[in-house]
């Protein structure tokens, strides 16, 4: 114990010099943890904001082809979906079934550009638990025209509960159409990525689509556990295989560009579809249009007329781009972590040298007393650790605060992807902030070690003879 | 008295027949009239270029907002290059339709994206199909018709279905005068039978057999006072290099 009161005390005898040190190894703690605290943050949102603009996490669509080429998305018969999701054994919270529509809604003289999603209220409970309405209820989403805006829409068109608004879109093969609903609800803004979204009944939905009774464009299911995504994706997919032409599973880049083709082809032979999903109009600021899976551009190609084929994504699938930007900052912030770490160790073994050349009698005379090498050499290390332990808990304790901070300020110019209520989220990883610490005085103290040892290895009689 | 019934029953014979002459037109005249009116308007045996001025108004904007473009047309294998001028933020912008796609060529991202003929022109009404080679015959089928007046004209109105679900609109109406089979209005409706847009021809030019639209009216129906007036003028027949119906072409005036 005295070992370590000596350390400590060598610590308070160059405060300034001891605070600077502390700050460089605090500095390195907050960066990484501040950073991994909101990368890990965004991830989050952004699964739970598609995850509940989706209704779900994994999402069945289909494509057909017809007699003029035109492929159009449209799934006509639920049947063979749901024998082989029965077949697959894999659990569900929910299935839905949605439309999409792409348009604007007009009240007057007033436009909205709008992406309306039609929805079965009656199996979209989750929605309805997250969608808190300003005005208006749930109640009249009985009515087959009724439609739920999103207060920002509402405020630009001056509509309120009760109006008839017209909606201009186009049909599943690009006609023009237009279409009026009743305002049963208007949803309060959350400044959440759904918020954007208008919410209609399916069966309207569907008819404005130019589809007829009891087909719609995606099947999304909701699982117990996110965690299973992919092993549950893998073995849907298995199942849907064996009776439906299905098309490649879909990468990232395909989920998020309307225009480009998934890579490869599926497990059938056929060609992926090439339509991929269109872009709803809501861009994430970075340019990653995040398409609907609901929704499908109509496109001309070359695939087999009547040809039916269908496709699986995973809210895995859809996170890939978020995940690619969400690891390059996380490299970013390992490199400048590295980066820092080199500098304060650097930092730390010339100043532990320094330390050294002005302890030389100070060690001659302990050593003299009858302390021991290796007691000398634990002096340094203990004041090594204190350094670095004092470090690590004041750059985690101020990136708490400031992240605390940051996390109650509402956000502009960042994508409501990526933000909770508006917010950034600050989560922190504590298995990445442990071990982000645990190297951090592993190195300050091999940092010191060098000039620790040579400090143990001086010869008392010339330490006390030393000038110094 | 025997010489003023005369006068009557000629008078009543000579309105009968002109009256049957005039209903004696069948669906199928109507269609081949059709088919005129698009022959009328494409230039087969030349190239096609003009200035398009658009004057859009939208009451939700103050002042109207001014759009100008070049067209080149090339009717002979429906090809098409737009090039916008105005607004000077646009300029440089192109939509090119070649072999049956379509693009659209954004100079700042010098990027080709893939559109459509149903897409709309910079927000206004005028779409893609508007400003190619006309092919109303090809696309919608006569399936009844009407006589009334548009203004001082006797006009057939002319009940249009869309051949395919593949046109922008589902059926139409379209307003021919009876005596030159000039289209003077055109009313687009939608899959519900709503009135979506009233396009009105009110001049023409007339370049040897061909009529062209000089002025058009775009008129929003679904938002009260929105509307778009198409001007064209430079008209020229000249022939256009082949180079100019590419991609590349729209590159490199923008470089």
């Amino acid at each position: 114990m005295i070992l370590q009161r000596i350390a400590m005390r060598n610590v308070f005898r160059q405060k300034r010099r001891s605070l600077l040190l502390v700050a460089a190894i605090a500095f390195g703690a907050f960066a990484i943890t501040i950073l991994n605290g909101f990368t890990t943050g965004v991830e989050a949102n952004a699964k739970e904001n598609l995850s509940n603009l989706y209704g779900g996490h994994l999402y069945i669509r289909g494509i057909e082809t017809l007699s003029t080429g035109t492929r159009i998305p449209v799934i006509r018969n639920e049947k063979p979906l749901l024998a082989a999701l029965e077949a697959s054994g894999i659990k569900t919270a929910s299935v839905v079934k949605r439309t999409s529509i792409r348009g604007s809604l007009i009240m007057g003289a007033r436009e909205a550009p709008s992406n309306i999603v039609g929805v079965d209220w009656n199996a979209e409970t989750l929605l309805k638990d997250r969608m808190p309405l300003s005005s208006g209820s749930f109640d009249g989403t009985s009515q087959a025209d009724s439609i739920i805006i999103p207060e920002k829409t509402a405020k630009k068109l001056k509509a309120e509960v009760g109006d008839e608004v017209m909606a201009r879109m186009t049909t599943v093969t690009n006609q023009n159409n237009v279409v009026s609903f009743r305002i049963v609800g208007i949803a309060k803004d959350t400044s959440d990525y759904a918020d954007a979204f208008a919410y209609a009944t399916l069966a309207y939905t569907a008819d404005a689509l130019n589809l007829k009774k009891g087909e719609f464009q995606s099947m999304n299911i909701l699982l117990p556990d996110v965690a299973s995504t992919d092993s549950d994706a893998d073995a849907l997919f298995k199942a849907l295989s064996k009776n439906l032409t299905m098309a490649a599973r879909q990468t990232s880049v395909a989920a998020n560009n309307g225009s480009t083709a998934a890579p490869g082809t599926s497990a059938t032979g056929t060609p992926p579809l090439g339509g991929g999903m269109g872009g709803t109009g809501h861009g994430m600021g970075g340019g990653m249009g995040m398409g609907n899976p609901a929704m499908m551009a109509p496109s001309s190609g070359s695939a087999e007329i009547g040809t039916k084929l269908y496709s699986l994504t995973t809210i895995n699938d859809m996170m890939r781009s978020v995940q690619t930007l969400i690891t390059m900052l996380d490299t970013v912030g390992k490199i400048v972590f590295a980066v820092l770490l080199l500098i304060t160790m650097v930092g730390i073994g010339n100043t532990f040298r320094m330390m050294l050349l002005e302890r030389v009698k100070e060690i001659g005379t302990m050593r003299a007393l009858g302390m021991q090498r290796k007691e000398v050499l634990q002096v340094f290390l203990y004041e090594s650790a204190f350094l670095a332990v004092t470090g690590c808990l004041a750059g985690v304790i101020l990136s708490f605060v400031l992240g605390f901070a940051i996390q109650l300020l509402p956000v502009n110019g960042i994508s409501s992807l990526f933000l909770h209520h508006g917010r950034l989220s600050y989560i922190v990883d504590l298995a990445v902030v442990l071990a982000a610490a645990a190297s951090l005085i592993l190195l300050s103290v091999t940092a010191a070690f060098s000039p620790s040892r040579q400090a143990s290895r001086l010869d008392p009689a010339a330490a006390l003879r030393s000038t110094h | 008295m025997r010489r003023d019934m005369k006068t009557v029953w000629a008078a009543i014979i000579m309105s009968l027949a002109v009256s049957t002459a005039a209903h004696s037109i069948t669906i199928e005249e109507l269609q081949a009239k059709l088919v005129q009116t698009d022959w009328r308007a494409t230039f087969s045996d030349s190239d096609f270029q003009a200035t398009l001025k658009f004057v859009s108004i939208d009451p939700e904007i103050k002042e109207p907002t001014v759009r100008q473009f070049t067209t080149f047309r090339r009717d002979k294998t429906d090809s098409m290059l737009m090039v916008t001028f105005l607004p000077e933020v646009d300029k440089g912008q192109g939509r090119l339709r070649v072999d049956n796609n379509m693009w659209t060529y954004d100079p700042e991202s010098r990027k080709f994206t893939h559109t459509t003929l149903k897409e709309n022109i910079s927000g206004t009404e005028v779409k893609n199909n508007d400003v190619k080679k006309p092919t109303m015959s090809d696309d919608y089928s006569v399936v009844g018709f009407a006589e009334g007046k548009l203004g001082a004209f006797a006009v057939y109105v002319i009940d249009l279905k869309a051949k395919t679900e593949e046109v922008p609109y589902a059926t139409q109406k379209a307003y021919m005068r009876k005596d030159n089979f000039v289209l003077l209005m055109v009313q687009s409706y939608s899959l519900t039978s709503r009135l979506l847009r009233t396009t009105y021809y009110p001049t023409y030019s007339k370049i040897g057999e061909k009529y062209v639209a000089t002025t058009t009216i775009f008129k929003d129906e679904l938002v009260a006072g929105k509307q778009t007036t198409m001007t064209m003028s430079n008209i020229s027949l000249s022939p256009i290099p082949d180079s100019v119906f590419t991609k590349a072409y729209l590159e490199k005036i923008n470089k």
